[in-house]
């Protein structure tokens, strides 16, 4: 295929049954996230069994209540953002306005309650060299908050040219896209709450 | 615009979210032992992530392709994580 039609093809707003190679693209990073976060669950699981119920009693002193809703809000702005880009679909402008400022304001709500959280923890001497449960936890809940911070920049640009009215026409993709990556950080949180938060 | 497909039910599915959530919360505090808690609570996680990558990821209306790109790395994890086990847990 000629790169000519490749690009006439690209362009098509609508065009779901073509192939398109910034999907493609996404899912390949997706691929690669999938290692870098496996990685480090993998390392997690081995040495916490390992350590033969050492880390059971650091375990306990995770805070729950936070962790619970952190959760909530983040399965809820993953709702946000698939009706943002079902709204993109619909070419109702409006309420993807709305649920695009939604998504990113419960992604900065999910780094606030962390943040809380955080500072509880080293208030109470739980900080990074406090054990290696406590490595791990701020190694994977940091890398995974900068995930997010990634996502709600992203998400913000895509509201901000929503409200501008310089999104359409080629918000589709976009949208789709970083919705896409917005939901594979829900499903990192999916599993690092349990292994985090209910596994002691 | 037409649909090429049927659109999820995304508010359902949230709420199958946030019960599995609920669900997994409550195994925490009944008396069943921990293994048995620790299965049941990565069984749910499991249910919840693909819920998410069915629904929210559209998976289910992906061609096959995008599916093997998605799921070798799973696969690559859980191979690299078993091999490590003689390593880390019996060698620690």
């Amino acid at each position: 295929m000629s790169s000519i039609a490749t690009a006439e093809r690209y362009h098509q707003p609508h065009a779901a049954s073509v192939f398109r190679a910034g999907k493609m693209g996404i899912w390949w990073f997706l691929a690669s996230e999938i290692m870098v976060f496996g990685g480090l669950i993998g390392s997690y699981l081995l040495f916490r069994w390992a350590s033969a119920g050492a880390w059971s009693e650091m375990a306990h002193h995770v805070n729950i209540v936070i962790g619970s809703i952190n959760t909530f809000v983040l399965l809820t702005s993953s709702l946000t953002m698939v009706m943002a880009h079902a709204a993109i679909e619909d070419e109702n402008r409006g309420r993807a306005r709305l649920y695009l400022g939604l998504t990113v304001l419960l992604g900065m709500m999910f780094m606030g309650f962390k943040a809380f959280e955080y500072a509880g923890e080293i208030a109470q001497g739980f900080t990074p060299l406090a054990g290696t449960f406590w490595s791990f936890y701020y190694l994977m809940t940091g890398l995974h908050g900068l995930h997010v911070l990634v996502g709600i920049i992203a998400n913000f640009a895509l509201w901000v040219m929503a409200v501008r009215g310089n999104l359409w026409p080629n918000v589709h993709q976009r949208v789709e896209y970083s919705g896409l990556y917005w939901h594979f950080v829900d499903v990192v949180w999916i599993f690092l709450f349990p292994l985090l938060y209910l596994s002691y | 615009m037409s649909h090429a497909h049927t659109r999820p039910n995304y508010v359902a599915v949230w709420a199958w979210l946030v019960f599995l959530l609920v669900i997994s919360l409550l195994a925490v505090y009944l008396p069943f032992s921990q293994t048995v808690t620790v299965a049941f609570i990565f069984i749910v996680a499991l249910v919840k992530a693909v819920l998410v990558a069915v629904n929210f990821m559209h998976l289910r209306f992906e061609q096959r392709l995008i599916h093997y790109i998605a799921l070798v790395p799973v696969v690559l994890f859980i191979i690299m994580t078993i091999s490590l086990i003689p390593d880390i847990v019996y060698k620690h």
